[in-house]
């Protein structure tokens, strides 16, 4: 089934060169470029539910495995596990609705359908990479696409956010570039199968006088925590986020809310949690205070928001703070649910980017004071709003609420106060996602274009369709993704409590990290 | 031992080359103008230029056969009693130098022709520069090695000041003449303490030597020796602090001359530098490693950080070119196979990209007159879309992003770096490669995000053909790298598998 995932792969990709042979720029021709590749994102959808069917949730090893030999050195592998298939079919299903989204982009189609095309590309490189430097290279190209897509097609202050959204990004990355060299050179091998089970050493030793308990562990640990905590993003290096998601057209936010974030999240199960147990262990507090701090200040932020597109994307700092939480309380709750979140986070805030988009693009402006009193105008609307804004909010019966619930029990098994404090952050959500929904749905119409506005067209209510249907499919079942999760965390979880277990009982400066306890 | 003039077979078809191209430059000269009556000058000027035309394209055969020869023909060994060797190395790096130069020949045709400066002298110092770089690569003394040199570098100062009627290229010439000749006397004054120390002109005895003395304790007049020429190399491959010259002359040579310094003198002086460390100090790599790790720190952060303030398109490709001779050095600084390997990769890798770089900046001329200010580039995607995505990318590979080839040439190096122990280095280069990434995503967003500037003048075929080259090789690169990582390697291994 290798074949089937390398097409997948690279058919986006090969669709979006073919875009550059295409002459003209007439209505004619941006209607083909739309269609065309459109097309090509369902085709690669079809084609990765073949995967689906065959994908066997109950085997923790990697599937539809490729493997050859690539620069000097290098392999070039593919594969999937219960960690990365997820993310792989989120995004394939996703981007036939970020196309669709993108209807009305007019200035410079080709260029832009291009670059999504080839975003989706190196986004399913990052979760089917086997290579850690394969996976550098996708994780790392996938900048240039974004940088160009914001840049160009996005709004005022479009140049500032693309650059604050790649040299925080790059900087984070190049520390993890460096500590791959360091694996490798240790490892002898960039194979990410082989990496997951090499022990890397963790006897604590001193740099400048300064003791670094964890040894090793903890520096590669640290690098790879720079590239993912920023791709995350986790406070207090998420300022990047919501100046690209203002800037970014409607699409680009989706894509950047739904798959990029995700990257950091799977770059932790892929790498700092298996790789680096005894680090992820000691650090675990560290990302407990950064998570919390991430919750209840990106929501005490997103409250007091006068931009629609800032408070979601706050929004998802706080969620994406669930996550850290949830990965690192180290238990199998903990786990499944920051990647159940992690999936649900990518339909919901998604779907939350289209509303925006949606009344953007009829009164264009994205400012809560100019709307109020809009479910008078377009009722539709108003109800699939109000969906997802009780999914973000965590309804029972949205997949929000799983994602949610499991990592605040997974944290209070680690830590009982992270969990209190975590769920400070749910009654907030709660305050800025329903004010929010009030502001613009609910209330007399004070604006008079608000009146003007129309109700949704067929297209518009195509684009909520799927993820309606994902949202409370997975809110009412969540087994089929939980299944999926559980294997490879279980898996996961054996060889990261040996390791925990095995550390010596060394004095730690401060307390000992719970979740270390909890395990003797 | 014998003469063995097959061994040096493509250096003596580039000796012979200039000569001919001499030859018939001064036999087919038209008769001086001012015997000349008025109406026969136009017809003279013609034919002179057609001459150099017919000069300069023998020119690039001549280069192109010598690194054929030099690749597939001339058998490896020595020549001229010791002092000259091929192996794997040498044949690399000349392959890499004579075809890096004759692609800059052949490129610098419209140009030259446009800045009236073309002529049959032009062709044969480029031969003659090439001559010098292949002796360079293959010195196996510190006699040949100086030899090298200096006929490599008095061709290149002349070239600088080629247009003798320009102000600029004048002072640049002189600036080129006056630092370069300092850089050769400490590089000379470097050798004699080497001598004098070792007892010896010939690599393979001072090797010995060294290795006998353990690299630990060896004699301060070596070291000084050692020392005096790492300036000296530092300055031919423009690093910090031996850079100043790289954007005064740079910016006033004759832009053609100006890729010939950035592309094929710079693999030159990086085979220079490993064949005369890893040759011939190899055994005492402790003694020199720290050397190159400052210049390759001081290299890095100058370019990044000097880049950012320019203005002038030039002047950013000469920072630009510090700073990635900094991570080639950051490779270079391991001392071992790896080192070699990268740093041979990274500098082919730079000379590629930077040439398709200079080929699209030799059409960047408006009304025939340059205009290389990095604004004049705005919105050069929807002028010219082609263009600006190739140049992107190019920009995008010298920032050292994947998946373009300039990712794989960092990637190597800081690998290299990182098994010698030059950790530290490495955050350096770190920091350094996200300062640098700065200025050439700039000229990504300058290009793609700004309002279009006027268009420039139509560009010549070939050199829209190098762009294009350029940028396919920095993506297609990723497929399979053309072998040039697994040659690279080999070059290494023929220097310390193989022993000296």
């Amino acid at each position: 089934m290798g074949y089937v995932l390398n097409a997948v792969l690279w058919l986006p990709l090969i669709g979006g060169l073919i875009l550059l042979l295409l002459k003209g720029d007439g209505p004619a021709e941006r209607l083909l470029v739309k269609r065309w590749s459109l097309g090509i994102s369902i085709l690669t959808f079809l084609l990765s539910l073949i995967l689906l069917f065959s994908f066997d949730s109950g085997s923790p090893a990697f599937q539809f495995v490729v493997d050859r030999p690539w620069l000097a050195g290098l392999n070039y592998k593919l594969g999937v596990d219960g960690f990365s298939f997820p993310f792989l079919m989120l995004t394939t299903a996703l981007m036939p609705i970020v196309f669709l989204a993108s209807w009305n982009v007019e200035t410079r189609v080709r260029e832009y359908f291009i670059a999504f095309l080839a975003l989706e590309t190196l986004m399913i490189g990052v979760f089917c990479a086997l290579d850690m430097v394969l996976f550098y290279l996708f994780f790392e190209a996938g900048l240039i696409p974004m940088f160009l897509i914001i840049g160009v097609w996005g709004g005022k202050r479009r140049i500032y956010a693309s650059f604050k959204f790649f040299l925080y990004t790059l900087l984070g990355s190049l520390l993890m570039l460096v500590a791959m060299i360091w694996m490798w050179s240790y490892a002898g091998t960039t194979d990410i199968e082989k990496l997951l089970v090499t022990d890397f050493p963790h006897e604590g030793f001193r740099i400048f006088g300064f003791m670094i308990t964890g040894g090793a562990q903890t520096l590669l640990w640290l690098a790879f925590f720079a590239s993912f905590a920023v791709k995350m993003p986790m406070w207090p290096v998420h300022t990047w986020l919501p100046d690209a998601h203002v800037e970014a057209p409607t699409a680009g936010s989706v894509v950047l809310a739904a798959i990029l974030l995700k990257m950091g999240g799977y770059g932790f199960v892929r790498f700092n949690l298996p790789m680096f147990p005894v680090a992820s262990d000691l650090m675990a507090n560290f990302v407990f205070t950064l998570s919390v701090i991430a919750i209840i200040y990106a929501s005490l932020v997103a409250l007091v928001q006068e931009d629609m597109k800032k408070l979601v994307a706050y929004s998802s700092v706080a969620h994406m703070g669930f996550v850290t939480m949830g990965l690192f309380s180290g238990n199998q709750q903990g786990i499944d649910g920051a990647m159940f979140q992690m999936l649900s986070h990518g339909f919901i805030s998604g779907a939350l980017f289209l509303c925006v988009g949606v009344v953007y693009d009829r009164l264009h402006t994205r400012e809560i004071a100019a709307y109020g009193g809009v479910v008078n105008v377009m009722p539709v609307f108003a109800v699939i709003f109000l969906f997802f804004t009780m999914g973000n909010v965590g309804l029972p019966g949205t997949s929000g609420f799983v994602g949610e619930f499991l990592t605040m029990a997974g944290a209070f098994e680690a830590n009982t106060w992270v969990a209190f404090f975590a769920a400070t952050g749910v009654i907030l959500s709660a305050g800025y996602a329903l004010w929010l929904y009030r502001r613009v749905a609910f209330g007399t119409i004070v604006n008079p274009h608000v009146a003007e506005m129309q109700e949704m067209g067929r297209r518009e209510i195509a684009l909520f369709v799927p993820l309606v249907i994902a949202t409370l499919y997975f809110g009412l079942y969540p087994k089929p993704a939980l299944d999926a999760f559980g294997t490879s965390t279980a898996h996961l979880l054996t060889r990261y409590e040996a390791a925990v277990g095995e550390r010596p009982p060394m004095a730690l400066p401060g307390a000992a990290p719970a979740a270390a306890e909890a395990h003797h | 031992m014998s003469l063995n003039l097959a061994a040096a077979a493509p250096e003596l078809i580039l000796a012979l080359a200039a000569l001919a191209i001499l030859m018939f430059g001064v036999l087919r000269a038209p008769a001086p103008a001012y015997l000349l009556a008025a109406g026969d000058k136009p017809a003279a000027a013609l034919s002179e230029r057609r001459n150099a035309e017919w000069a300069l394209w023998f020119a690039v055969a001549a280069l192109v056969l010598a690194a054929l020869w030099a690749a597939f023909w001339a058998p490896a060994g020595r020549a001229f009693s010791d002092a000259f060797i091929l192996d794997g190395l040498s044949r690399f790096a000349k392959v890499a130098a004579f075809l890096t130069a004759a692609a800059a020949l052949a490129l610098s045709r419209d140009l030259m022709g446009r800045l009236s400066a073309l002529s049959y002298e032009y062709a044969v110092l480029v031969v003659l520069a090439a001559l010098g770089m292949g002796m360079m690569a293959s010195a196996n003394d510190l006699i040949s090695l100086y030899m090298g040199l200096e006929l490599q570098s008095l061709a290149l100062y002349v070239l600088a000041a080629l247009r003798r009627d320009d102000a600029r290229a004048t002072e640049a010439g002189l600036k080129y003449f006056v630092l370069g000749a300092l850089s050769s006397g400490l590089l000379l004054f470097g050798a004699s303490f080497v001598y004098g120390y070792t007892g010896s002109v010939n690599f393979d005895a001072i090797r010995a030597v060294t290795a006998v003395e353990d690299g630990h304790n060896l004699s301060v007049g070596l070291l000084i020796g050692i020392s005096l020429m790492a300036c000296g190399i530092g300055f031919k491959l423009s690093a910090a602090p031996f850079h100043m010259w790289t954007p005064d002359v740079y910016q006033g040579a004759p832009l053609p001359i100006t890729a010939f310094f950035a592309s094929a003198a710079k693999i030159a002086a990086a085979a220079l530098l490993i064949r005369l460390f890893y040759g011939a100090f190899g055994d005492a790599g402790g003694q020199w490693r720290d050397i190159l790790a400052v210049l390759a720190a001081a290299s890095m952060l100058v370019g990044g950080f000097g880049a950012l303030v320019q203005t002038n398109v030039v002047r950013l490709l000469a920072y630009s070119s510090i700073g990635n001779v900094g991570f080639a050095l950051t490779g270079m600084a391991a001392g071992t196979a790896e080192g070699i390997s990268s740093g041979l990769l990274y500098m082919v890798i730079y000379a590629i990209t930077t040439l398709g770089v200079f080929a699209f900046l030799f059409g960047m001329r408006r009304g025939d007159k340059p205009t290389l200010a990095i604004s004049d580039l705005a919105g050069l995607a929807r002028r010219d879309m082609a263009s600006a995505l190739c140049l992107g990318a190019l920009m995008f590979s010298l920032a050292g992003v994947p998946p373009l080839a300039g990712f794989f040439a960092k990637l190597y190096a800081f690998q290299a770096a990182w098994t010698a122990g030059l950790g530290f280095l490495l955050v350096i280069a770190a920091l350094a490669a996200v300062v640098s990434a700065f200025y050439y995503i700039r000229v990504v967003k300058i290009m793609f995000f700004d309002e279009p500037a006027e268009a420039f003048d139509p560009q010549p075929f070939g050199q829209r053909l190098a762009l294009y080259a350029a940028a396919a090789f920095s993506l297609i690169f990723v497929l399979g790298g053309f072998g040039l990582p697994e040659a690279a390697q080999r070059a290494a291994t023929a220097l310390i598998g193989g022993g000296a």
